[in-house]
């Protein structure tokens, strides 16, 4: 059996330890367009903090791909030949597949704002751009940080703690939209201000101006020597496309992880899977995610018939020394809102019928594993548990105990 | 009865002072969790305090604190020099003057009467005679328990066979926590001895203990029906208890919990009264019937043991209880151990067990009888030379139960009727019976079976004696020390030197 | 391997707590020291659930979500299949701390970084918690849970 894995970062590893994990044999083989091997993306906020500290970004070990008998091809895909089974590189190769894998990850969306073309407007989502932003702030004093997502909040704290004067733009409401509610994000926004950051809300960049001026649409004016842009990322899904691969917002996949050709799969930022919450297919661009989806991938295509389990969109994040956990739902209307705080402390869940959706936690990280799994494996409490656990003080001894009864039955079972 | 005192005041000082070591201790809490009798706390702001009062000198916190910060000492109270009030007298009174009530009391007599087997010396063979070496050569300890006078007679009779000759003595589910059943019975299955129920039926999770178990019929009657006296090794009756002979039980209603209840076969919640005599038994003739009755019930399948308190007469009791029938008399001796008893009554009423075995020994002998039953010691049993002595002077093997305690734990502090054992022992609160895990029980009280036994074979071996059988009511292994000739008289042996 | 919890029998003293914490950051197994000069701080937590209690500790997941989940690579396995935190690796994202179902893994109070049981794989024999119990409540057992 021949696989072959088109990209080489997170979802590739998985996908890696997957096959071995079943087929010691088959050829694996690699094609990665990046020059840079596997490295863990989040890691590059924490380099542009102190590149000094945090220098080594790699994913694996130098080598992990030697170890598992992978050869690295450095090119890109030009196209998918389906019936032929065979990817056109652009160095003119030709290679074959019995399995693909599609782990082309994700690009950072570069909105349309006037005068976002020139050089000094960054995205940041590489190492070569963490890199490269490094360099431009030895003589820069102020930012402006276009998005308040994880990438952006990253962003605007590795500069922040690099002495620049930062600025950050959110056109949503609030900040970190997608990971917390309103009232849970007006603690962070307050910690954040409280040490120096500046937080714009409800606003939007309207045109960057040659002369180092960012205006606002509300008609305010930011300067700065360097502006990041950090408004999202969009699924690598041309490859996928071109191949008459069915694609939505990221490609799409049955349960056991395959395109709508069979010999194709697909892991990581790229593709669609299942949120068991929602029940839907979605990209969920989260690390840990692509790791799981790939190693699924990977043992499937090396001949299992496992489901994929599915997961749920969850983050967990430190900021300015504030630790942020979310998962589930956060900001949907359903279900009902349980709130506790304390001091620098909050938390909130969602539940609905019994079953836990959703929790955005703040300096709590004692419950959020629990909590985690609590949503993702759908184990129910009895009735008025989760209220229980919040009214008595959200900690390991007050989660309920149905969801420790599940995990001890667990325990008893283990096996290796 | 005089009605308690509507005041906190109390005349006594503490009996023990807890101190605590401020150098070593780190304020885990430790002792605080682990104190039943709330001896130990911490405040909020983290300032520690202790209530000497309620200390009983369980040890529980002394034993489990990681720093060794704990001590526990006599209170240092000094009464004016008094050879006949001493400070427990003075003491005694204050609480009775206070309580109106009777002093209880737990575990066995710790007055300072003389304790005969401390009296004992062993022989040794020497040149002549030689001694054996357990190692090397085979040292029987099995017994067999039961009626052995009329072997060739009649059909086979039933036999219990002890492969060490010591027994777990009666603790009923109650008064001991099941862990404590649950270690003993499974102690007692893997060494090839037998357990007690005590009065107060077989837990449905002993059930597979049923065949080393000895089940006890008793003034009360709890537990007792056909399939209790069908599944188990013997049956006992029990007329009297070494701690408390002539009284009866109470488990006050409190313990009397769902399970309890269920294994006693009374009301939950209502008071457990074992009366004081068989109200079916009135005289020998009486016993007879019931023991009678029993192995009717159980079609002669199963040893009847009786027993009885070591007290005045205990030869006349004894050869009665032998014509009565009985296959195997177990005598308790005063210093038995109790999980409640009146203080007054542990501490004044019964005899020595050690007198008692030799009186009964002989008597049964001379009445030629002692063959058709055989005899069990109880009562005050420490170690393996007291079981030597014990056997030398006519016992055919003993019942150990404070020992066994102490094995899984007990520090003697003689509170088991309060309910609120430390170690988890006398104590059917969950909370702390849960102290004793049985995995770590069976294979304590495993290891002391094992031990005496070694022991056991020992002193064997240096008598040049190897098999128990040979033993048994050999007194001539025996010297008194420190005895006088009415004592050695008594006890059916000569004095040291002689 | 792991190490179990048998709460019917755990007494909820906290001496594993205690023994932990004094078995690692180099006060070896001195419990007097650790608490009196140092910041001892316990790897595993005691969870006193109403009636029962029991030690939240490592269950070394055959699948583990904390490794697949770990974004620096902090989060290791050696040899003997125990998981491990490179204290030189952690960047304090708690990734691992949100994906870990028993709520193990926490941050120390003092570093911030994570820390977990590591069965005591630096020091000799079983570790500290288990051969500390008085009531034979916790086991080392082979194999790890499942996910």
């Amino acid at each position: 059996m021949k696989y072959v894995i088109i990209g080489g970062c997170i979802a590739a590893c998985g996908a890696v330890e997957g096959i071995r994990s079943k087929d010691a044999q088959g050829q694996i083989i690699i094609i990665d367009g990046e020059k840079r091997g596997a490295y863990t993306r989040p890691l590059i906020s924490y380099f542009l903090s102190e590149p000094s500290k945090y220098s080594d970004v790699d994913y694996r070990s130098p080598d992990f791909f030697k170890d598992r008998a992978v050869e690295t091809i450095k090119a890109r895909v030009e196209l998918i030949d389906r019936p032929g089974q065979l990817l056109n590189l652009d160095n003119g190769e030709q290679i074959e597949y019995d399995r693909l894998l599609i782990a082309t990850g994700a690009s950072p969306i570069m909105p349309p704002i006037p005068g976002a073309d020139q050089d000094w407007v960054k995205s940041f989502y590489t190492i070569g751009d963490a890199e490269t932003i490094d360099r431009d702030i030895e003589a820069a004093r102020e930012v402006v940080v276009i998005g308040s997502g994880l990438i952006g909040m990253k962003a605007a704290e590795a500069l922040f703690k690099r002495g620049l004067k930062v600025h950050l733009v959110e056109k949503e409401s609030h900040i970190l939209p997608r990971q917390l509610t309103p009232g849970a994000a007006v603690s962070v926004h307050r910690h954040l201000a409280r040490q120096g950051l500046d937080i714009i809300t409800g606003e939007e960049v309207a045109v960057i101006h040659p002369d180092h001026q960012i205006e606002l649409k509300n008609g305010q004016k930011l300067s700065a020597d360097l502006v990041i842009m950090a408004v999202g990322t969009r699924p690598n899904v041309e490859l996928a496309v071109a191949a008459g691969l069915e694609v939505r917002q990221g490609v799409v996949l049955d349960d056991y992880l395959r395109t709508s050709d069979h010999k194709i799969y697909a892991a990581g930022d790229a593709a669609e899977t299942l949120n068991v919450i929602s029940g839907k297919q979605e990209v969920m661009a989260l690390l840990p995610h692509a790791h799981r989806e790939g190693y699924q991938a990977g043992r499937n295509m090396a001949g299992m018939d496992e489901l994929d389990q599915g997961s749920i969109p969850m983050n967990s994040v430190k900021l300015l020394g504030w630790n942020i956990c979310s998962a589930g739902v956060t900001g949907a209307r359903d279900g009902e809102l349980l709130s506790w705080y304390s001091k620098e402390q909050l938390l909130e869940i969602k539940v609905r019928e019994n079953y836990l959706i959703g929790y955005i936690a703040i300096n709590m990280p004692e419950v959020a594993g629990p909590l985690t799994n609590a949503i993702s494996k759908k184990i129910p409490a009895a009735a008025g548990e989760w209220q229980e656990f919040v009214e008595r003080g959200p900690s390991l001894a007050t989660i309920p105990s149905a969801y420790w009864q599940v995990l001890r039955r667990l325990e008893a079972n283990g096996s290796n | 009865m005089g009605a308690p005192l509507n005041t906190g005041f109390q005349m006594s000082t503490p009996v023990f002072k807890v101190d605590r070591d401020p150098d070593r201790c780190i304020q885990c809490g430790v002792c605080i969790n682990q104190c039943a009798n709330e001896v130990h706390h911490m405040d909020n702001d983290g300032w520690m305090w202790i209530e000497d009062e309620k200390c009983v000198a369980c040890q529980r916190c002394a034993v489990l604190c990681p720093t060794r910060a704990i001590s526990i000492t006599d209170f240092p109270v000094i009464y004016r020099e008094n050879s006949h009030w001493g400070s427990a007298s003075i003491r005694e009174i204050y609480r009775q003057a206070e309580s109106g009530g009777v002093l209880l009391t737990g575990m066995g007599n710790p007055r300072p009467y003389k304790s005969y087997f401390d009296h004992l010396l062993l022989n040794a063979s020497q040149v002549t005679n030689p001694s054996i070496d357990p190692l090397r050569e085979p040292m029987e300890l099995t017994t067999y328990l039961g009626n052995k006078g009329s072997l060739i007679t009649e059909t086979e009779k039933p036999f219990l066979k002890l492969k060490v000759p010591i027994m777990f003595s009666a603790m009923s589910f109650g008064s001991v926590s099941l862990n404590v059943q649950k270690s003993l019975s499974a102690a007692a299955r893997d060494m090839g001895t037998f357990w007690n129920t005590g009065e107060g039926g077989l837990h449905p999770d002993l059930k597979e203990f049923g065949s080393c178990a000895v089940v006890q019929v008793a003034s009360g009657r709890f537990g007792v029906h056909p399939g209790y006296l069908e599944n188990s090794a013997a049956i006992e009756i029990k007329i009297g208890q070494g701690a408390k002979p002539g009284i009866g039980g109470h488990l006050p209603g409190e313990k009397v919990s769902e399970e309890v209840s269920l294994t006693r076969m009374i009301p939950a919640w209502s008071d457990a009264i074992s009366p004081a005599p068989h109200h079916d038994i009135y005289s020998i003739e009486d016993l007879d019937q019931l023991i009678e009755t029993l192995k009717v019930a159980t079609g002669y399948r199963k040893p009847v043991a009786v027993k009885v308190a070591a007290v005045h007469n205990i030869g006349a009791i004894a050869s009665g209880i032998v014509r009565a029938g009985a296959d195997i008399v177990a005598i308790d001796g005063f210093r038995g151990s109790t999980g409640a008893a009146p203080m007054r009554i542990r501490d004044n009423v019964g005899i020595p067990i050690e007198i008692a075995l030799a009186q009964v020994d002989s008597r049964l002998r001379d009445e030629g009888i002692r063959q058709q039953a055989s005899l069990v010691a109880a009562g005050g049993i420490r170690s393996s030379a007291d079981v030597v002595k014990a056997i030398a002077l006519g016992a055919d093997a003993v019942y150990i139960a404070s020992a066994a305690l102490v094995a899984l734990g007990c520090h003697m502090c003689q509170m088991c009727f309060t309910g609120k054992c430390n170690w988890g022992l006398a104590t059917t609160n969950p909370g702390l019976s849960k102290r004793l895990n049985p995995e770590l029980g069976i294979q304590r009280a495993k290891n002391l079976l094992a031990a005496w036994g070694h022991e056991i074979q020992e002193m064997m071996g240096g008598m040049g004696i190897n098999a128990i059988d040979s033993l048994r009511g050999n007194r001539l292994m025996l010297r008194g020390i420190g005895l006088n000739p009415q004592e050695l008289d008594l006890l059916g042996i000569k004095s040291v030197g002689d | 391997m792991k190490v179990i919890s048998v709460p019917e029998y755990c007494l909820g003293c906290g001496l594993c707590e205690i023994y932990c914490a004094a078995q690692h950051d180099g006060y070896d197994g001195n419990v007097l020291k650790a608490y009196k000069r140092g910041q001892p701080t316990p790897r595993s937590g005691l969870i006193k659930f109403s009636q029962i209690s029991w030690l939240n500790t490592c269950m070394n997941c055959d699948d583990a979500p904390c490794l697949n989940a770990c974004i620096s690579g902090a989060v290791k396995r050696d040899e003997d299949g125990i998981i491990y935190i490179d204290e030189n690796r952690c960047v304090q994202c708690y990734t691992c701390v949100m994906v870990c179902p028993y709520g193990h893994a926490q941050p120390s109070s003092k570093s911030g970084r994570i820390i977990k049981c590591d069965l005591c794989r630096d020091s000799e024999g079983i570790p500290a918690c288990v051969s500390h119990c008085p009531n034979a409540a916790l086991k080392l057992v082979q194999g790890g849970a499942e996910q």
